[in-house]
């Protein structure tokens, strides 16, 4: 019923197309504005209304205009126009989907693969300010042929498929479809050679998933320079097997960090402030992160104990989870005991206080553990500073 | 303590106003304004937000999922519907999703604008106005130039590049004839000069009765520009070679405060440096306060409550523009540069007759040539 009732409406608008072409009735030729890009071309043709080209029935004008629902092949005709036309809005989205653009956001309605990353977890917005060269490849997967491989591959590692998400925000790379599986093997291989356990590795992954990127060779180097460290004065600073590998699983940032930033750093310590060897390792095996402040901040530092509260360089050595807090805290609360009166960091003296419990933690755990007062009182000699 | 806001865009609508927040010494002007707006976005993004939006998208009869609402509930007429026929049907908008846009606010979303600075070095009750209303009430806040108190520690017998303890000392000299009564003395002065000079700055006929009422109620300022005016001085502490003033004063920055205390080293044959400074009040707004906010104490309740408070303290008649001087005609003196050659006595004693000059003021006519600092 429908149907005779569509096919009533195109007959009288071919209808009309097949009067006479005199040159007041010639129809334009119309077509989409701002069609989708995804559309072919061909479609627009065969939307166009002229009296040329798709025009079926230019010879046979009289016999149509005698029978209106008459010629069947004119009927069939049109019913086939009309079904490519469904094909085509089966695959065709409703919404245009720009040739440029900066961020993923526009292309998350019409991608079926983004739209599943995002029921992982990851989070699209990072991937933006931090990793813009993966945009690229992220917009042209294909959720069987890529996604699908590596999300198996990462679940024979031992990663949860809760932890997708957060893997993949860090190192999108990881669907690039140039990196392949073979890669990553190859890389788990190595590190297996160097008998990381299983069990360390997949620590790695969840929390530092940029090593299945790295190059073997490149990382063999890195490696080889932590294990013999290089000081000033052409000293090196030896580590075992187990102590390396103990500093790289809780520091793994120090793969990709800067080679010379590092070996600075250790300069520094050797050479501005006088540590000893033995005593530079003992620290960077307590807190490994030291190596990745920067220069002036490890200066400033350093000073703070060592001249402001007035510590021995074998104390703050044996002491150096000290370095993690933001140096202006530690300062103030140094400041307030020092008001007090209540600044003894010698452990043979009265009234000792141990540096981990002053630097170490929020405010309120300072009070508390220093038992210095409440948090008011901290509060109230705050505003006088 | 009013109930807390728990919805996000509710507390954006509200965070509008003006508040005053306790800069520490050390840290830069800018940096510190900036950690104030990310504490706040990231409170408020902590909040509930707002739900995703939605999209209308047309559907098959057949494709329809029982998530997807339908759009015209009213008008679903069956005659005539087939498997193939679309439907408008309302969707989750994947490009609204909360991983896809990121937090819904950002640093760019608030403007905080600040009344006059503090230096790196100072410390002190800084005023801040968060978004329109509160930029709106800083530039009437500003202009309507309410007193500020300062305290000042000053350490006599050095004389350095910048009056602080930083840059290098130039000069050092003996000081132990100063004693607390002739601190008290000067301070006295310089207080006396400045405020007959910001009466005599300000063009009015001081004959007038209309003048003596002003006076009385302390509105007799400049309406210009006419350098620091210093209306209280007083000593606080002395325990030589420190000691403490007290200032109260009207379009200072802490760079004359620093210039005070070595002119008032000067004037006590001496040299003197700067080694605190702390604003300890701006207008209504008190160090004290527990409404002035200490940085860890930033948060989107704790400032809200703070707003509130002090839209009360600010009284309604305290930011007018005052007209009292729109049909006076006014004769003002020749208007004082902001040379810093000038020291802060001749500034205020400019329009003093020239003729009388004591020995004091050659004095420092003398030293204010010579003196690094300017």
């Amino acid at each position: 019923m429908a149907q005779r009732a569509i096919a009533r409406f195109g007959l009288s608008l071919i209808r009309r197309n097949l009067k006479p072409a005199t040159s007041y009735n010639v129809c334009k030729k119309r077509s989409l504005h701002n069609t989708p890009t995804t559309v072919d071309n061909s479609l627009t043709k065969s939307y166009s209304y002229s009296t040329e080209g798709n025009n079926p029935t230019s010879g046979s004008e009289e016999s149509a205009s005698d029978e209106p629902f008459g010629n069947d092949e004119v009927i069939n005709d049109f019913m086939k126009f009309d079904e490519e036309l469904k094909e085509k809005l089966k695959t065709l989205d409703s919404v245009s989907i720009p040739r440029k653009s900066d961020s993923l956001a526009d292309y998350v309605n019409s991608s079926k693969v983004l739209q599943t990353l995002v029921m992982f977890g990851v989070e699209l917005y990072t991937i933006e300010k931090q990793f813009k060269e993966a945009l690229d490849f992220l917009v042209k997967l294909d959720l069987n042929r890529d996604v699908v491989p590596k999300l198996q591959f990462l679940k024979k590692n031992k990663l949860t498929p809760q932890e997708f998400g957060a893997t993949v925000t860090k190192n999108p790379h990881i669907l690039d479809p140039q990196n392949k599986i073979e890669d990553f093997e190859e890389m788990i291989e190595y590190l297996r050679s160097k008998k990381f356990t299983s069990k360390q590795i997949a620590s790695l992954l969840v929390r530092y998933p940029k090593f299945l990127t790295l190059s073997v060779p490149k990382i063999d180097g890195i490696l080889g320079f932590y294990q013999k460290l290089p000081t000033n004065f052409a000293n090196t600073i030896y580590f075992s097997g187990n102590q390396l590998r103990s500093l790289i699983i809780r520091c793994p940032s120090l793969l990709t960090a800067d080679l010379e930033a590092v070996f600075l750093n250790i300069k520094l310590l050797e050479q501005s402030f006088g540590f000893s060897l033995p005593q530079i390792k003992n620290m960077v095996t307590i807190y490994p992160n030291l190596l990745l402040l920067e220069m002036k901040e490890l200066e400033l530092r350093c000073r703070l104990f060592l001249f402001e509260m007035e510590l021995t360089k074998e104390e703050l050595s044996q002491a150096a989870l000290v370095f993690n807090n933001r140096r202006k805290r530690t300062e103030t609360r140094h400041y307030y005991l020092k008001s007090l009166g209540r600044n003894q960091y010698k452990p043979d003296q009265k009234g000792y206080l141990s540096m981990l419990d002053v630097v170490v933690g929020t405010d309120e755990e300072f009070c508390e553990k220093c038992k210095v007062g409440t948090i008011e009182d901290y509060e109230r000699f705050l505003k006088t500073i | 303590m009013s109930l807390p806001v728990t919805y996000a865009p509710k507390a954006f609508r509200w965070l509008n106003g003006i508040f005053a927040v306790y800069k520490p010494a050390d840290v830069p002007h800018y940096p510190f304004v900036s950690s104030i707006v990310d504490k706040l976005v990231l409170d408020i993004n902590s909040l509930e937000q707002r739900p995703q939006k939605k999209r209308v998208v047309f559907k098959r009869q057949s494709e329809i999922e029982d998530s997807d609402h339908p759009v015209d509930e009213s008008n679903q007429s069956h005659v005539g519907q087939l498997e193939n026929t679309l439907k408008p049907v309302c969707v989750p908008d994947w490009f609204d999703h909360p991983l896809v846009q990121g937090p819904r606010f950002r640093h760019s979303d608030f403007e905080l604008l600040c009344g006059t600075t503090l230096d790196v070095k100072a410390c002190g009750v800084l005023v801040v106005g968060l978004k329109d209303l509160g930029s709106d009430l800083i530039k009437r806040f500003d202009r309507a130039k309410l007193p500020r108190k300062y305290l000042a520690h000053g350490h006599l017998g050095l004389a350095s590049l910048s009056a602080t303890g930083e840059t290098k000392i130039v000069e050092r000299s003996t000081w132990q004839h100063v004693t607390a009564d002739k601190i008290a003395r000067i301070l006295m002065h310089i207080q006396g000069t400045h405020r007959k000079a910001s009466i005599r700055q300000t063009g009015v006929d001081l004959s007038t009765q209309k003048a003596y009422e002003l006076a009385l109620e302390g509105l007799l300022k400049p309406q210009q520009y006419c350098g620091p005016i210093i209306l209280d001085l007083k000593l606080v502490e002395f325990k030589p070679p420190k000691f403490g003033i007290e200032v109260t004063c009207i379009d200072e920055a802490c760079s004359d405060i620093r210039r005070l205390i070595h002119e008032i080293g000067l004037i006590l044959k001496t040299n003197a440096i700067c080694t605190y400074v702390q604003r300890q009040q701006d207008g209504p707004f008190l160090y004290d306060d527990p409404n002035t906010l200490l940085l860890r104490q930033i948060n989107v309740q704790r400032v809200l409550e703070s707003m509130t408070y002090f839209r009360h303290v600010l009284t309604p008649g305290m930011l007018k523009r005052h007209t009292h001087f729109r049909n006076e005609t006014l004769v003002l003196p020749d208007p004082v540069s902001k040379a810093p050659t000038q020291t802060l006595l001749t500034a205020a004693s400019d329009t003093q007759d020239k003729g009388v000059t004591t020995d004091d003021d050659t004095l420092l006519e003398e030293l204010s040539e010579t003196s690094v600092g300017g």
